[in-house]
């Protein structure tokens, strides 16, 4: 079977499938240097995934399996999405490399902006109209902070949209480049946009967290407002969004207690994304 | 024969190291991610002084390991503290199993072993006072049918799981090492009889050749297949122990004592194979005499650890006969037939 390789600082994965698109669908969310249409025999992978079907026949699903462990299946029409997510997966549920966050972040002038929020807050929209915005995208999913150093390192993937955030991102700039819009997933409509060629080039430089901003979307709200949060609840917030922080235990508090201490922290509440890209920038920078 | 990458490197990590290419790397790590034997990996490195010589890839993939493993290491001895004020007050003796055993001694098998639940062993006659000791440390019993309950204490060999009400720490507590309706008469007072205290605790551990004859059944005479490279990898690094302590004569004396000479025996050959050691002398030539050697068995060991087709064919064959060392044919049909109707009835009463 063929194989090819994905090669996202930091992590690498070698990819089994017998899927005659998703190469080719990959391709269009991943730049050349980063998607391989080989694996290096020379490389160690941190992750090996078998993406196949299980049982011959066109109408059966493709199963996400690293090793023994099986994610999910996945009909050829949602190949992409189950492939993004079961990437998330492998990286949440084994690395312990770093403290990881359910988080987006991104940079400007060497100084980094963490937006940890649930699902449905507009976490991902703000993500992507900063990114469009010349902002560096270090994850638009996962924080990953160096227990040595404190710093942030990024684990540039495509931006994903879910719903109403992808014609928000569409009407916003009208030549954006929106792929894979893929309806009916378990998340609703999901669509991918590729980081800026900014956040591939640097995808190996690490940044020093400045600011956690809280992002709420709320259509019946004010058009924009910024609250300063209380450094105790930062940290508890953060540690519930964590992938591993029971797993650092001593050293996850102590690194979230100095990372919280190094930054301010506030939460946005929004219903006009115009006005309160406006004020985000002017607060940051 | 070929050997999974993981026996392989098991066996002799500097020849693992000198010989392995990336891809070799790449499938270990893969292989011992999916088993939880990261950790291991690295203190088996360790031990053997190649730490330094890894390639970067995989010593950081065995810091991640080592990272989770430590975390566990903390929450067992945690809970075995919890345990303790409760326990401490039992008159009879509670011995840990498996991880926690081996974890309390130190043994080199424990050393970035992860578990999944504490196994305590107590005797039958005592298991009611210990279950409302458990109790009164907020560990519950969860709903299950007569027949299941039925199935757990005269059919198996422990209680129902139990949990912590806050904590969720998942607890065994064993009354038998061997399920009873596989009938296999074992000497049960011989485990509380070989153990010995944890200073300071009130728990005892069973002697090293009874955890060896533990993890022995457990292998040989059950039907899972995919842990068999794990379970295989412990039995060598507690074999390892026991032949670095000259206990093996004693092992094959309190097997036999036990009334599982077979498990033992075989898992004795099968780690002469697999992990090419050199038995001694008399241990190998009392092995080459023993009546218990059941050389289709191993063959059907052997044949899982390789791809293919006769895997699954030697799999099935394992999985049934799997069944057969658990349960006697009686119990076995009883229980089927139990099952079905059950299932059938909850079945015709839904849909009615």
């Amino acid at each position: 079977m063929p194989l090819f390789s994905l090669h996202t600082p930091p992590f690498s994965v070698r990819i089994a499938s017998d899927s005659p698109t998703l190469f080719s669908d990959l391709a269009r969310l991943y730049p050349e240097n980063v998607l391989r249409p080989e694996a290096d025999e020379q490389h160690i992978y941190d992750f090996h995934i078998d993406y196949n079907r299980r049982f011959s026949g066109k109408s059966r699903p493709y199963h996400f399996r690293t090793g023994t462990e099986h994610f999910r299946m996945a009909d050829a029409k949602q190949l992409i999405p189950t492939f993004e997510w079961g990437l998330n997966w492998c990286v949440s549920a084994y690395q312990q490399q770093y403290l990881a966050i359910h988080a987006a972040v991104l940079e400007k002038a060497g100084k980094a902006l963490i937006m940890p929020a649930p699902p449905g807050s507009g976490k991902s929209t703000l993500c992507a109209l900063l990114m469009l915005q010349g902002w560096r995208l270090l994850s638009d999913e996962m924080c990953l902070i160096d227990p040595a150093n404190g710093q942030l390192q990024p684990y540039v993937r495509p931006v994903s949209l879910k719903n109403a955030s992808i014609d928000v991102i569409q009407s916003y700039q009208n030549d954006v480049r929106i792929f894979h819009r893929t309806p009916d997933t378990e998340k609703g409509t999901v669509a991918y946009l590729r980081p800026s060629d900014l956040s591939w080039q640097q995808a190996n430089s690490t940044a020093t967290p400045a600011w956690i901003v809280f992002p709420a979307y709320q259509a019946s709200a004010e058009p924009v407002a910024v609250y300063d949060m209380p450094k105790a609840d930062t940290v508890l917030y953060l540690a519930q969004n964590s992938f591993n922080y029971a797993v650092f235990g001593a050293e996850g508090f102590s690194l979230l207690s100095q990372l919280v201490e190094n930054t301010a922290s506030y939460r946005l509440e929004y219903s006009d994304t115009s006005q309160m890209l406006a004020l985000l920038e002017q607060l940051l920078c | 024969m070929l050997a999974p990458a993981l026996i392989a490197c098991f066996r002799d990590p500097q020849a693992f190291l000198l010989s392995a290419s990336a891809a070799s790397w790449t499938t270990l790590l893969q292989d011992a991610r999916s088993l939880g034997l990261t950790a291991q990996l690295k203190a088996l490195f360790e031990r053997h002084q190649v730490w330094q010589e890894l390639p970067p890839t995989v010593q950081k993939h065995c810091n991640w390991g080592w990272r989770y493993y430590q975390k566990q290491q903390a929450s067992l001895f945690y809970e075995l503290m919890q345990l303790e004020p409760c326990l401490v007050q039992a008159k009879y003796p509670c011995l840990l199993l498996k991880g926690a055993a081996y974890q309390a001694l130190g043994l080199t098998v424990s050393e970035g072993r992860l578990y999944s639940d504490i196994d305590l062993l107590v005797d039958r006659s005592q298991l009611k006072d210990c279950k409302s000791k458990l109790f009164f440390a907020g560990f519950y019993e969860p709903a299950m049918s007569a027949y299941d309950k039925h199935f757990y204490l005269e059919l198996s060999h422990e209680n129902p799981p139990l949990y912590h009400v806050k904590r969720g720490t998942a607890l065994d507590l064993h009354f038998a090492l061997f399920p009873l309706a596989g009938r296999k008469n074992l000497a049960m007072q011989q485990v509380f009889a070989s153990a010995s205290p944890i200073e300071g605790s009130c728990f005892r551990v069973p002697s090293l050749s009874y955890l060896y004859i533990h993890a022995a059944i457990h292998f040989f005479w059950q039907e899972e297949q995919h842990k068999l490279v794990k379970d295989l990898i412990d039995l060598d690094l507690l074999y390892s122990q026991l032949v670095s302590k000259a206990l093996l004569p004693q092992l094959l004396r309190d097997a036999e004592q036990f009334g599982a000479l077979e498990p033992v025996v075989n898992t004795l050959l099968l780690i002469e194979k697999l992990f090419k050691r050199s038995l001694p002398d008399e241990i190998a030539r009392q092995l080459g005499q023993s009546p218990q050697r059941r050389d289709v068995a191993r063959t059907l060991v052997l044949m899982q650890l390789q791809p293919g087709i006769k895997a699954h064919l030697a799999g099935a064959i394992w999985y049934l006969r799997g069944y057969r060392h658990k349960m006697h044919w009686r119990v076995l049909i009883r229980h089927v037939w139990v099952k079905t109707s059950l299932t059938w009835r909850q079945y015709r009463q839904r849909t009615d």
